[in-house]
């Protein structure tokens, strides 16, 4: 059974890789070479989104609730403001060098297949932030009004109990957004496919290779980590880095001939 | 005067204990889960599901490991 709903031109001279345990460091790599080749975009892209999200850290540091809902909002959707780099990945397959421009005319184009993928996404980070805050409040020994109240209350306390729960939480949360977006983002941009087709093919990947998944979930949390423990300054390169690595993902996941043309439905 | 073992008081072999204990239990169950997921027990969805839990609650073990040595907690 195809994982892909459409039907990619076929490309011998540019197959698609099959996907293994060591995909998503090739991803990485790949992600990597289009960054380095055409850097523009994405470091724009970087600085942006880094600099709302300092933004956003700053205009909510005392207020917990209302930073851990602004930021949990920005990761759920940070994916949809970097579909343009997908385009740019693109584009370096072919071996076209394109600027800025093609992704103000993607956000220009208002696909609605994106503003309703951004519109779900922001309400599965909401749902995920008003669990959480239920779960933490119900168990909390004290009020968590403040982030260093959470930081001691919550996840330095010693025995092992509301952290984990509230961890295990968040992934159970985080499984399906991941499984949903993770191919149909990039589907959306590539193709014509409606949103649920893109989130249908986008399980099936999932369910296809139930282990690199995992690990390049577990990649994307661990690079955003790092990006975070820098005071945000890592994700200026890690962001565009993830987006452009993404692309590949999806191209091997889909089969998708990387630089092959614009597919057709099948 | 307090009791060591090799320079050790009580309270670090215990940490020692926990530390490496819970992150040598769960890397077991990741096994486990791993034999599961060649039996097909779980489903292949089912496996993303557990391997991410397992994995993400690790990662999450290990970050408020480092945390708590970085704050000298």
């Amino acid at each position: 059974m195809p994982t892909s709903p459409v039907k990619f031109p076929s490309n011998p001279s540019a197959a698609p890789h099959a996907v293994d345990w060591l995909s998503p460091l090739r991803w990485l790599a790949l992600g990597w070479a289009d960054l380095r080749q055409n850097p523009v975009p994405g470091l724009i892209h970087g600085v942006l989104l880094t600099a709302f999200g300092a933004l956003l850290f700053w205009a909510a540091r005392d207020k917990f609730w209302l930073l851990a809902g602004a930021f949990s909002g920005f990761l759920i959707v940070a994916p949809i403001l970097a579909t343009g780099l997908y385009r740019v990945s693109r584009a370096c397959s072919t071996g076209h060098c394109v600027g800025m421009r093609e992704v103000v005319s993607l956000w220009r184009s208002g696909d609605r297949r994106l503003v309703v993928f951004g519109l779900l996404l922001g309400l599965a980070g909401t749902g995920w932030v008003l669990t959480s805050a239920g779960l933490i409040t119900l168990w909390s020994p004290v009020p968590i009004a403040k982030p260093v109240d959470f930081l001691r209350h919550v996840v330095l306390v010693r025995e092992l109990g509301l952290f984990e729960a509230w961890l295990l939480l968040g992934v159970l949360l985080a499984a399906p957004v991941f499984a949903s977006s993770v191919v149909a983002l990039p589907m959306l941009v590539d193709t014509s496919v409606p949103v649920s087709m893109a989130v249908m093919a986008s399980w099936r990947a999932v369910a296809d290779h139930p282990i690199p998944m995992t690990l390049w979930a577990v990649t994307i949390v661990v690079l955003v980590g790092l990006g975070m423990a820098t005071a945000l300054l890592g994700l200026v390169v890690l962001i565009p880095l993830i987006a452009h690595a993404s692309w590949h993902a999806y191209c091997d996941l889909t089969e998708r001939p990387p630089s092959s043309a614009l597919p057709e439905m099948a | 005067m307090e009791v060591t073992l090799f320079g050790y008081t009580e309270g670090q072999i215990a940490q020692f204990g926990l530390t490496f204990g819970v992150g040598a239990f769960i890397l077991y169950m990741m096994f486990i889960v791993f034999n599961l997921a060649l039996e097909s027990k779980a489903g292949k969805f089912g496996t993303f599901i557990l391997f991410l839990v397992l994995s993400l609650g690790m990662l999450g073990f290990v970050a408020k490991s480092v945390i708590q040595w970085v704050l000298g907690i």
